[in-house]
């Protein structure tokens, strides 16, 4: 993580070509999801845990532990140093304009944009690179994408069902990758052939191997929305501390989980 | 032998008209208003008064609406409770509370304006549409070009900013800074909804009539003693309309926060409106945010009622 910064601090303000580029884009998005994304993958490095391993919904020293306040401290850190002017509330498609624009030296976003990254004729091929979130104490990146779920009540549920065998196959899983999708198939990644097959396959691969998820839990709205006020107070709005800001979540998921009756 | 007779027979036509005419002729003057009236009392019914029953009733319960089969259940007055204590609740009825008094205040600027326009001069009907631009567009739209505008690097809006001033047009950010983002919002508001304050009062100033005017010059009155004694007292009451109308809307302002800032940085341009829809709709809390809804209602609603009686009494005087 420190290279990271170093670098970033590195590009920040430095004039190249007559223009003015900075170091780094990243997450910080208040209305849905962006800054828990961008966040959790600094939080998870520095050692941060949802709750408790061997007690469920037991938050506090998780999610607030000296090292998830490191954690938030740094993506903060990151954030006043080694970013544009402006990206108070950016999510994937600033990023995306602002490393295509060449204003940003690196960023984060979605393996799922990297394919076309990679075709710009401005910043792809040989100019690109990509990497794995970097380890700190440990190493795990967010996972994204899109779930694929049956409607319990549906008159389809058969249908829908075949058509999830459909797509699981080998064979069909192959071709979406080929084609520019992303699969997690182990019948795909595992291959031997998988880390030549695109510039950023062994970044995505290292990446699948290292997945931390959200909370899986009914209230994940709920949850989500008090995590990304807790944050963009803090790293935004330079509300309070990382401390406090840690721990004003505990007490929002608290008070969700006990809504829940758990 | 058929003859051709009209179906029905003329006799019994004339008999039908003369039975609806009656009919019709039996029912008062209040009978036939209310008829009129009727289907739009329904459709308030349907979507006013019902919907508001509706959120009262499940405001006491915990029902959530992306659970439906999930049974409800009454929880008295927690919600309430848990609304009322609090912080960040509080903490966003501030931010509303200083949005609207901001807004309106400036606004009534408009008053200023439409004094402006009330004479006649060279390009006055251009200048009157060109005043009155901001107003016909949504808010939606002047959101959306707002941000552009607003943007540090590439908005135009710092770049003039620092035309005037010399300050750096990277060194602040209207919607990212903590201290300028209230701000921005109020400017944005101010900038759309003045021309509105404007027409209000454009028609109070209008309906004075001449001879009031007259009579004053013919006292030697000043143009300061006739603005005082008879343009004020005179447009008083529509100047107070205006802002009991824009005190209402921005007390729900969303469309243009939403798009502006999303509430941020961090909370500081949350207001209660945002907390509201992030409450009902994504955190499906229903019932919690019927109450919510509820408790807006009672706080506008109050102000409203205490509001129209002092413009009752302006009125009257």
């Amino acid at each position: 993580m420190d290279e990271l910064k170093q670098t970033a601090e590195f590009f920040q303000g430095r004039k190249i070509d007559g223009k003015t580029v900075y170091g780094v884009y990243i997450f910080t998005e208040r209305g849905s999801e962006g800054i828990t994304m961008g966040v959790t993958n600094m939080l998870y490095n520095y050692g941060f845990e949802y709750q408790d391993p061997k007690k469920p919904y037991h938050l506090d020293g998780y999610v607030n532990s000296p090292g998830a306040v490191k954690g938030l401290e740094f993506y903060k850190a990151l954030y006043k140093c080694c970013t544009a002017p402006g990206m108070t509330n950016a999510y994937m498609q600033e990023g995306l304009d602002a490393f295509k624009s060449g204003q940003v030296a690196m960023q984060m976003n979605w393996f799922a944009f990297f394919p076309g990254l990679y075709k710009d004729p401005n910043v792809g091929g040989e100019k690109i690179g990509f990497f794995v979130n970097p380890k700190e104490i440990q190493q795990f990146t967010q996972l994204g994408g899109q779930g694929i779920s049956v409607v319990s009540y549906s008159d389809h549920k058969a249908d829908a069902l075949e058509y999830i065998k459909w797509f699981a196959q080998a064979d069909v899983q192959k071709k979406w990758w080929q084609l520019g999708g992303y699969s997690a198939a182990k019948s795909v990644v595992d291959a031997p052939d998988f880390p030549k097959s695109a510039p950023f396959a062994p970044a995505f691969l290292k990446s699948m191997s290292i997945v931390k998820d959200f909370w899986a839990e009914p209230a994940y709205a709920a949850l989500l929305l008090d995590m990304q006020k807790r944050v963009h107070d803090y790293v935004v709005a330079d509300k309070g501390s990382a401390k406090e800001a840690l721990d004003l979540l505990v007490k929002d998921w608290n008070k969700v989980f006990k809504a829940e009756g758990k | 032998m058929l003859v051709d007779k009209p179906f029905p027979p003329e006799g019994l036509q004339a008999r039908t008209r003369s039975r609806a005419g009656a009919r019709l002729r039996g029912l008062s003057d209040r009978t036939i208003a209310w008829l009129f009236i009727l289907p739009t009392i329904v459709l308030l019914l349907a979507i006013n008064i019902f919907p508001l029953i509706w959120a009262l009733r499940l405001s006491f319960t915990n029902f959530k609406s992306n659970m439906p089969s999930v049974p409800a259940r009454n929880v008295g007055i927690d919600n309430y409770t848990d609304i009322l204590t609090d912080e960040d609740i509080w903490y966003a009825m501030q931010v509303t509370a200083r949005f609207v008094f901001w807004s309106v205040g400036l606004e009534v600027l408009g008053f200023g304006l439409a004094l402006l326009i009330n004479r006649q001069f060279r390009g006055h009907s251009f200048w009157t549409t060109l005043i009155l631009l901001p107003m016909m567009l949504s808010p939606a739209v002047v959101g959306n070009f707002w941000t552009f505008l607003l943007q540090p690097q590439t908005g135009l809006f710092n770049d003039i900013v620092s035309f005037f001033t010399g300050i750096p047009p990277n060194s602040f950010q209207m919607i990212g800074d903590v201290p300028l983002a209230p701000w921005t919002i109020v400017m944005v508001d101010t900038w759309m909804w003045t021309p509105y304050v404007m027409l209000i009062c454009l028609a109070g100033l209008r309906s004075i009539p001449d001879y009031i005017y007259e009579a004053a010059e013919v006292d030697r009155a000043s143009p300061w003693r006739q603005f005082w004694s008879i343009t004020l007292p005179m447009t008083l009451p529509f100047l107070m309309l205006a802002i009991l109308f824009r005190g209402i809307e921005n007390f729900k302002m969303f469309d243009m926060v939403n798009l502006l800032t999303s509430g941020g940085p961090g909370s500081v341009t949350e207001t209660v409106s945002i907390t509201l829809k992030r409450a009902a709709f994504e955190k499906w809390q229903t019932g919690y945010s019927s109450a919510l809804a509820i408790i807006l209602f009672v706080v506008v609603f109050g102000a409203a009622n205490i509001y129209v009686k002092a413009l009752n009494r302006v009125k009257q005087r």
